[in-house]
């Protein structure tokens, strides 16, 4: 029991506070792309202070609309504490790969739920795009994860890391760690798949109305998702070596993330936006080609 | 008294009630309240008996017959099996609810005459109950065309519209075809039977026999079977009336069709699948078959659902495909019963369990429609929006029952969907057919979500249109009777979600005795023993792990951590007006029309479910050409007579000397006929 609430503390502290700072990097990559100075990398951390202090402007004093920023990053965080972060996931007894799914969609709904309930037409177009995403790339986590659950026998993040640790790289994973690195982009909404908040034409979409806290908690959120993405990515899809020490292997964790951080800053830096039917067949290629594929070798044991 | 009894005399009282109902029917309120009264009655009965059998440890009860037609040898044979118990469980909860609903509901139907609903709804009850405690073929089809016959009835009730009566001519043909099927399969049995015999037990006999002489013969049958019981369920592509018929029928029957007829097909399938044929090939080819119908249902009824405009019309579609979700997980039970015990009693389970979960959300759901129509009395959802600042209650109520159907956890619908996930991966590791299915069911319940937040959006959220706008001033709920169903599902949602143990528990009981098949497995051997959580074991190792209470807790102090955080500060909050980037824009402006959501994606798969109107059926042109005696006997006759009139007519000029003409030579020719005649 004491273990389990330490870890959960451990991973809680991690994901909130290191979220930040990992798109303080991405504003920098894309300040560096764009031959700027750009903001220091404590940037993130100062703007969801600011917001927390703000002033919160409500247009609807629904209950839906109170929930939503709170729901959205309890969600977020529910997910952080299924995710091995090199350490195991301290609610392992709780929830499974499918839970994991589910629980970010959750975060997903109350994003969707809360553009509604403020009554702004542009909440209406952002969250039925939002939805519309997470039609694209949900299917690819989900076929990822179930490769990766057919190759262990088990549908829970520890054994799925034991079993390919044991197993060994195989040509099954690989496609799936693709697929999934694929939706990675859309997954924690950067460019060119950050069509639902799309701040330019829409402005920020379901987000429009929100202010003050609210707005930093959908934020925190928001990068909270990076770092929860890349440590499954890492530790799912990535045949790491253990080196049995925990800290080590969580530094090891962070490393590997801090990478996956700067490919999707260059990602985000040099991409236009996608239409919402562009993302929608791209992501319907990668599904059929990359992700199917991969779980098709994985049930002929490849 | 024991369950048989508990169940004859609830059929009783609902016949009685039919006949006292109607009596009385002048009066709508009497009317109304005594109806409700007969089917507290008979539901306290039916749950009664239900609970009594499922805590019991009998397994199989002694069948009562209550009166034989011994020249065909058809008996009237009743029992309650655990499995009869668990529906009629179901059946009193669904009956109660729906009847204590629709007392208030009904009284939007101001021109129609109460004569046409009670009695009816009492007799609808009376023809379920019959069908899960018979114990032979003829009298449970006499139940079975009962049933259909009343529900007919309730959904042609608001006869003045054609398109009611449209959807209630469809509902009929379509629901008689499946009916004779079944008929075909179950006279085919009887004859096969020596002697011949329309009981179950006869018919088990009959089909291991079949299976060893002509199992070809079999096969046709249990083909004829399922589409009978599929159509009733409401599977595509046989299922198709359901779309059109729910929303026709008053909400309160509509719940009740939802809740207690549709899982009927569901019964009958089980018996046949599970109880009647005994664990062989034919469940493992059968089962590839029902688990392809349920996912061709989940895939295709739920895509349709999104760019349904009506909010009954939405909920129906999605509820197809929630029964295709039952389907997957039966046929995939039904497929390892040979096999792999554990994972068939996994997908057995999971499918009553998801049936189960979807009687509470499904009836939910139609109670939170008809309260809309109730109070403002449009069922468009375009011509709605805000209505949560006047119905706040049934709004919750309908985020609840909108969160269960597309299996968000921590509700209901997630727990029975995450047993049919597990049971698809890890069964899918052996037959990669389930994998598909499985991913499939995983997307569409994102889909489901999506068309329920339509629901939640267009009609709840945002910006009223200009109909409901000057509703929306004040709060105005529903009445209690219609307000205590909606909130008392809304509750078993969340506790059979919080608590999946104790639902699944019935359900097991419900299920092992159906076949020995599942004889060697337990329920903690396959879901672990802790009382809270699920633990999914197959082949002796952990696959999977669902503690919905621990996870519930943990999103609960997350949450608290992000209140936390954003309070920290001790921001200020203030009330302003939606911000239309600065225009000063009327409300209704505001208001984001239903039709416009997921428009891209509606586009990428419209060509899914393609709506055809009812054929016409084509008249034959010789038939019509014969009959039509006007064209080939009056119509040339008229013509060539008035011809000859119009001749004789030129003849008439008016001048005298031509008629002095014509009365010479008309006499000249009188006289030479009479000379040449007398000569």
């Amino acid at each position: 029991m004491a273990q389990v609430i330490g870890l959960a503390v451990l991973n809680l502290v991690l994901i909130v506070g290191l979220a930040p700072l990992a798109e303080g990097v991405m504003r920098r990559i894309r300040a560096i792309v764009h031959s700027r100075k750009g903001p220091p990398l404590i940037q993130p951390y100062l703007d969801i202070m600011k917001l927390l202090a703000k002033e919160d402007l409500v247009p609807e004093a629904g209950m839906v609309w109170q929930i939503g920023p709170t729901l959205c990053l309890g969600a977020v965080l529910m997910a952080a504490l299924l995710t091995p972060l090199g350490t195991p996931p301290p609610l392992a007894f709780a929830g499974d790969a499918i839970v994991f799914i589910y629980f970010v969609a959750l975060a997903g709904v109350a994003i969707i739920l809360g553009g509604f309930a403020s009554g702004n037409p542009y909440a209406y177009v952002g969250a039925s795009r939002e939805m519309m995403m997470i039609f694209s790339v949900e299917p690819v986590v989900a076929i990822a994860l179930v490769t990766a659950a057919v190759k262990a026998g088990s549908l829970s993040f520890p054994e799925m890391m034991e079993s390919y640790a044991a197993a060994g790289p195989s040509v099954s994973m690989v496609f799936a760690g693709v697929a999934f690195l694929l939706a990675l982009q859309a997954q924690v909404g950067k460019l060119p798949f950050d069509i639902a908040e799309a701040d330019q034409e829409i402005m920020e979409g379901p987000f429009i109305e929100r202010s003050g806290p609210g707005l930093a908690l959908f934020k925190m959120a928001s990068y909270a998702k990076m770092l929860i993405f890349g440590s499954i990515l890492v530790q799912i899809f990535v045949p790491l070596p253990r080196s049995g020490l925990w800290p080590v292997d969580l530094v090891v964790n962070f490393a590997l993330v801090g990478v996956l951080v700067v490919v999707v800053g260059l990602v985000n830096a040099v991409n236009p936006r996608l239409r919402i039917d562009q993302s929608m067949s791209y992501f319907s290629r990668i599904v059929v080609f990359v992700a199917v594929a991969g779980l098709v070798f994985a049930s002929i044991g490849a | 008294m024991t369950p048989v009894q508990a169940v004859m005399h609830a059929v009783v009282l609902l016949v009685l009630g039919a006949v006292v109902t109607a009596v009385v029917s002048r009066s709508r309120s009497t009317c109304a309240y005594l109806a409700l009264l007969f089917v507290a009655a008979a539901s306290a009965l039916a749950l009664w008996g239900g609970a009594v059998r499922l805590l019991s440890s009998e397994l199989a009860p002694a069948p009562a017959t209550v009166a034989a037609v011994s020249g065909i040898g058809a008996s009237l044979t009743l029992a309650v099996d655990r499995f009869s118990g668990f529906f009629l469980l179901i059946i009193g909860v669904i009956a109660f609810l729906s009847t204590l609903y629709s007392t208030s509901y009904m009284r939007i139907y101001q021109r129609e005459h109460p004569a046409r609903f009670y009695p009816i709804l009492l007799l609808f009850f009376a023809g379920i109950i019959g069908v899960v405690t018979v114990r032979d073929w003829f009298f449970f089809l006499v139940f079975w065309e009962f049933m259909t016959i009343c529900s007919y009835f309730l959904v042609i009730y608001d006869k003045e519209n054609p398109s009611v009566l449209r959807a209630g001519f469809k509902y009929i043909v379509v629901t008689h075809v499946a009916t004779i099927l079944i008929l075909i399969a179950a006279v085919v049995l009887w004859h096969t039977a020596e002697p011949h015999s329309f009981s179950f037990a006869a018919s088990a006999q009959a089909m291991g026999k079949l299976a060893e002489t002509t199992p070809i013969a079999l096969h046709v049958l249990l083909a004829l079977w399922l589409i009978g019981f599929a159509t009733k369920a409401g599977i595509l592509p046989f299922g198709d009336w359901l779309p059109d018929a729910y929303p026709a029928a008053p909400s309160g029957a509509s719940a009740a069709f939802a809740g207690t007829m549709t899982n009927l097909g569901v019964y009958g399938l089980l018996r046949i699948f599970v109880d009647l044929l005994p664990g062989s090939q034919f469940s493992t080819v059968w089962g590839v078959a029902i688990a392809l119908l349920g996912t061709g249902s989940i895939f295709v009824a739920t895509l349709a659902s999104l760019s349904q405009g009506n909010a009954k019309r939405l909920i129906s579609f999605c509820i197809i495909g929630q029964m295709g979700y039952v389907f997957l997980a039966i046929g995939m039970g039904a497929y390892f019963m040979s096999s792999n015990p554990t994972l068939a009693l996994v997908g057995l389970l999971a499918g009553l369990f998801h049936l189960m979960n979807g009687v509470f959300y499904k009836s939910l759901l139609f109670f939170t429609t008809g309260s809309l129509r109730y109070r403002t009395g449009v069922g468009d959802l375009g011509m709605m929006g805000g209505l949560a600042r006047l119905l706040p209650v049934t709004a919750l109520m309908a985020g609840i029952g909108a969160l269960s159907i597309s299996g968000m956890p921590p509700f209901n619908g997630f727990s029975s969907k995450w047993l049919i996930y597990q049971v698809s991966v890890i069964g899918g590791i052996g037959f990669p057919l389930f994998l598909l299915f499985g991913l499939t069911a995983m997307f569409i319940s994102l889909v489901t979500l999506a068309a329920l937040f339509k629901y939640l959006g267009a009609a709840f959220l945002g910006q009223p249109s200009q109909h409901v706008a000057h509703l929306t001033e004040k709060r105005n709920d529903v009445p209690a009777s219609m307000q205590v169903p909606q909130v008392i599902l809304g509750l078993c949602c969340v506790a059979f979600g919080l608590f999946p143990m104790l639902p699944l528990t019935a359900v097991y009981r419900a299920v092992t005795p159906l076949t020995t098949a599942l004889s060697g497995t337990t329920l903690s051997g396959a879901l672990g023993t802790s009382a809270l959580g699920l633990t999914f074991t197959a082949d002796g190792a952990a696959a999977g792990v669902w503690h919905p209470l621990a996870s519930t807790v943990a999103l609960g102090i997350c949450m608290a951590i992000s209140y936390g955080i954003a309070r920290m500060a001790q921001a200020p909050s203030r009330v302003v007006p939606v911000w239309y980037c600065g225009v000063d824009l009327p409300q209704r402006l505001g208001h984001f029309h239903a039709h416009g959501f997921y428009e891209p994606f509606r586009r990428a798969f419209e060509r899914v479910y393609v709506t055809t109107g009812t054929p016409k059926t084509a008249y034959p042109t010789t038939l019509a050409k014969i009959f039509d005696v006007d064209a080939w006997l009056y119509g040339p006759l008229v013509k060539a007579g008035s011809r000859v009139a119009e001749r004789f007519s030129r003849s008439h000029v008016g001048i005298p000397q031509w008629y002095l003409v014509w009365q010479v030579v008309g006499m000249v020719l009188v006289l030479a006929v009479l000379f040449s005649v007398m000569r």
